[in-house]
């Protein structure tokens, strides 16, 4: 004879949803992994990206479903896969590269548009002038 | 073939199993996920140079920002981290597209007991002088 085990979900514990899992408060829910992005300590979205081409190819992310625009040398902009309440959003990135003495600072330019996750950055060299950078990564908290 | 089904009641992690991170039986809930190391246990953007407190954006999990001095900025946080080492990332932001001045940040910390519930963050121009920073990102992860 042979047997498998297999295990229900008692009655009464669900799925939260996307409020419940934002609210942090619940202890009667589970998170399913696709709702837990909605959690505040969870990041919304993340990307890595080439910033010495025009159009910066991205290398690797998370819900950043288009790749990231150069609008000038030194400069560019992200979009995320959903827009951020209210409009503010906290940032944080590094820029890299693989040749001694190349030092990128990044800087990161806050500016809401209508709600929607754009985040506009620059690198700029150590005496402060715009440069392009060739690893750049951006990670973006907010409240989605 | 038969098959035997096993009713077991399914609990939510605990503190402790959740920075464990071990656990297959038990489920994440809302409200103890922020105690998985994989989470960020804060966030802020705030916004320098308009007195003290520093005028809060966007947080998680943050009390206050005070500034005690230009360029110098104490962030409390609403729990205390466990020990006296945890990670913290940086986005200084600009309104505009202006790259200069440019700057840096360094942060102050030491095995003393506020560590735990305060973090001090500097922002300087590239001469070396504390400067506020009009937006200031900060993401935080550790053990509670």
């Amino acid at each position: 004879m042979s047997s498998s085990s297999s295990f229900l979900t008692p009655a009464g514990i669900v799925s939260a949803n996307p409020s419940d899992v934002r609210l942090a408060r619940s202890e009667t829910q589970f998170v399913s992994p696709g709702n837990q992005f909605y959690h505040p300590s969870a990041c919304n979205t993340w990307q890595v990206f080439d910033g010495t081409t025009a159009s910066p190819p991205k290398l690797a992310q998370y819900r950043s479903p288009a790749n990231a625009t150069r609008i000038a040398t030194g400069r560019y902009s992200t979009t995320s896969v959903a827009n951020l309440f209210p409009f503010y959003y906290a940032a944080v990135g590094i820029s890299g590269n693989n040749t001694t003495g190349n030092n990128f600072v990044l800087r990161l330019i806050s500016q809401a548009v209508s709600g929607f996750p754009q985040t506009f950055f620059n690198t700029v060299n150590i005496a402060g002038s715009l440069t392009n950078a060739p690893r750049l990564s951006l990670i973006i908290f907010g409240f989605e | 073939m038969t098959s035997r089904f096993e009713i077991r009641q399914i609990e939510p992690a605990s503190q402790a199993q959740m920075i464990a991170a071990s656990s297959t039986t038990v489920y994440t809930s809302p409200a103890e996920q922020r105690f998985h190391l994989a989470s960020a246990k804060a966030w802020v953007l705030f916004r320098g140079g308009h007195g003290s407190p520093a005028p809060i954006l966007s947080s998680y999990n943050i009390s206050s920002v005070t500034r005690p001095s230009n360029g110098r900025y104490v962030i409390t946080f609403s729990f205390s981290f466990s020990g006296f080492f945890y990670a913290s990332a940086i986005g200084l932001g600009l309104d505009g597209d202006d790259p200069a001045p440019s700057m840096y940040a360094r942060y102050i910390g030491n095995s003393s007991d506020t560590f735990q519930t305060q973090y001090t963050i500097e922002t300087y121009d590239f001469a070396g002088n504390l400067k506020d920073n009009i937006d200031v990102a900060l993401v935080f992860y550790g053990a509670v």
